[in-house]
């Protein structure tokens, strides 16, 4: 029932608990509620669609716990998804690339029969 | 890098530039300050080739770059907050084309900035979550089967158990709350976070965010401790201290 103590948790840590450079790894969950609904709102020159954020956020909070978890779990279908992962969206890319390029190469080869 | 704009993590006083160096922002910059009057503004440099309004769009998308740079964004403004005591941590992503340009933007906003770092003035914000302990159900007696009135009566009995149990933890998680409140400068009821996001099974009752002193914080801290041993059937989380995200907000024009 305890939780650690705030004595036992900042012994020998600053304010908000650095003891070295590498910070204790968090919740993605938590962070995202913070450095996405929060804080100072302010526009910036760099035009970023709101909607588009708060899109992103509802997608997050529908759809995974954290990617470390997800991962653990064996849910990653968000890299193979286009829309979520540049890295599909390269693999798809790619994977049509390849078929236009099979499809070509049956055409010449027909065409050398 | 080609073009480059400014991206800002946080204004606040009394910042020191020598803990800072050495810290690699988001997009691996180095993290540097921006003196306005009296206020630092903690910045780093971004190419726009990756935070520019097209890549960002993109980008928001991919849900591992947003982690990184969540992570590395949340990182630099706890740092800052470790060696100042009034710190306004700016949203995710805020950037602008040029130094100046931010500049520009400080001062149109210095009067509520100012404020803003008032309030939040050797104060840090503490997370209070409350879970539903899950427990076991009344098991409803067992009515002979093929009976499908007491099948429909064993179910309706099993829903309104349900809503009792529901709105009873609701009640006390509220309570729960309200006993909390004197402790703390302020306080943000924020919505509970979906059961896939918080990674546990139990609902969440409650989450809020409490503004507290810094020299009160064991206070508070124990004061938590205190009060969870009344609310056995709540398993009460708390975390902090963080920076005052949920408090360091400009008055609504």
């Amino acid at each position: 029932m305890s939780e650690p103590t705030i004595s036992t948790r900042r012994a020998g840590m600053d304010r908000y608990g650095f003891t070295s450079p590498a910070p204790r790894p968090e919740g993605l969950a938590d962070i995202l509620e913070r450095v996405l609904d929060k804080g100072i709102i302010i526009a910036g020159d760099i035009r970023v669609n709101l909607v588009d954020v708060e899109l992103l956020t509802v997608k997050i909070r529908l759809l995974v716990v954290s990617v470390d978890k997800a991962m653990e779990m064996g849910i990653d279908w968000w890299k193979r998804d286009p829309m979520l992962s540049a890295e599909a969206a390269d693999a798809k890319e790619l994977a049509d690339e390849n078929r236009e390029l099979r499809a070509r190469l049956e055409e010449l080869e027909r065409d050398r029969e | 890098m080609s073009e480059t704009g400014t991206y800002v993590y946080a204004v606040g006083r009394n910042i020191d530039e020598e803990p800072l160096t050495g810290l690699e922002g988001v997009g691996d910059a180095p993290v540097r300050l921006l003196g306005h009057r009296e206020l630092k503004a903690v910045v780093s440099s971004v190419d726009l080739a990756e935070f520019g309004e097209a890549a960002l769009r993109r980008n928001l998308e991919n849900l591992s770059w947003v982690e990184k740079t969540a992570r590395r964004h949340d990182e630099i403004v706890r740092r800052a907050a470790a060696i100042t005591t009034a710190l306004a941590p700016f949203r995710l992503v805020t950037i602008y084309k040029s130094d100046d340009a931010a500049r520009v933007r400080l001062e149109e906003l210095y009067g509520d900035l100012v404020r803003a770092l008032d309030r939040v003035d050797r104060r840090s914000e503490w997370s209070v979550k409350a879970f539903c302990r899950v427990r076991p159900g009344p098991s409803a007696p067992s009515a002979p089967a093929g009976s499908g009135v007491a099948y429909l009566e064993r179910r309706r009995a099993e829903i309104r158990d349900r809503h009792e149990a529901a709105t009873e933890q609701q009640l006390l998680a509220d309570q729960l709350f309200w006993d909390l409140v004197p402790a703390a400068a302020a306080t943000r009821r924020l919505s509970a976070q979906d059961q896939r996001l918080s990674g546990r099974r139990e609902t969440m009752a409650l989450n809020v965010a409490f503004l507290v002193d810094d020299d009160r914080s064991t206070d508070f801290f124990e004061l938590v401790d205190a009060t969870r041993a009344r609310y056995p059937s709540l398993d009460v989380e708390v975390n902090g201290p963080w920076p005052p995200y949920s408090f360091a907000v400009l008055d609504k024009p």
